[in-house]
């Protein structure tokens, strides 16, 4: 983290810095680290050298790409990468997160995103030259696919609470 | 480390590598790491229609963490070669 908080010293403008510095320093007070995890963040540099980046696990060879990145909760975000490091906490520029719900899907903007890299499940390149979505999928506006997402949710709750009760018949 | 090393081998290969949110990911194997994280090159998703974001998505990195299993090709494993590893490794050497 404290790598990607120098770097964006290069990128971005000095009040954008303290406001994550800012945000930093609060869940330092708020959360003990463990000595151990401590340890892990302290070790295990793997600092690829510019002449193998290409060949190595590192996200060099994504920097300044529109990326996709999968999180833990299911999210999908996409920007373009600025800085990262070997824990996959990521900065991505122009954040959007895409909401896709059956048929329909929805970007919200979000501005600048630095992603914890526990959070992180894939980050994947998005390659220009292929539609990014299957073409029959439709674009609504922001409060539609709020509604959609409700009304899934409200389906999964209802089909959960059904099953719940149809449970004494012990259905395989 | 073993594990680091046995990956390292596989590299050029093709996988299918499973995540604990149970999208699974085929592609060849580009480069791997010591916290075993993943990258994949000429991707594919198993089950494609479920996840149409994944459309455009040729290379990627998977976090090591969130890996449930990797599929390996059937000729990927030399178990004999795997075996005196393992009896090392497990011997401290």
């Amino acid at each position: 983290m404290l790598f990607i908080i120098t770097s964006l010293t290069d990128y971005f403008r000095f009040e954008c810095i303290i406001t994550i510095i800012v945000v930093a320093a609060n869940s330092n007070s708020n959360n003990v680290i463990k000595a151990g995890e401590f340890r892990e963040q302290e070790e295990g540099m793997s600092w690829a050298g510019p002449e193998d980046i290409f060949l190595s696990t590192s996200l060099a060879s994504y920097l300044d790409k529109k990326l996709l990145v999968l999180l833990r909760d299911g999210r999908k975000l996409i920007g373009i990468l600025r800085s990262f490091d070997q824990f996959a906490n990521a900065v991505l520029e122009n954040a959007l997160e895409r909401i896709i719900v059956g048929d329909l899907y929805c970007d919200l903007p979000l501005g600048l995103y630095v992603i914890r890299g526990e959070n992180v499940v894939l980050i994947g390149e998005l390659d220009p030259e292929r539609e990014e979505l299957p073409a029959n999928m439709i674009h609504v506006s922001a409060t539609e696919i709020k509604r959609a997402q409700k009304a899934e949710r409200d389906a999964t709750d209802l089909k959960g609470s059904m099953r719940k009760r149809m449970e004494f018949l012990d259905l395989e | 480390m073993l594990f680091f090393s046995y990956f390292k081998e596989l590299v050029g290969k093709e996988v299918t590598v499973e995540l604990k949110n149970d999208l699974a990911i085929r592609g060849t194997l580009h480069s791997v790491d010591q916290y075993l994280n993943i990258k994949l090159e000429n991707t594919r998703v198993v089950e494609q229609d479920k996840y149409p974001h994944m459309l455009s998505v040729k290379n990627c990195f998977i976090r090591g963490s969130v890996v449930r299993y990797v599929l390996l090709p059937p000729d990927g494993v030399d178990v004999d070669i795997l075996h005196d590893a393992t009896r090392r490794e497990a011997r401290g050497g």
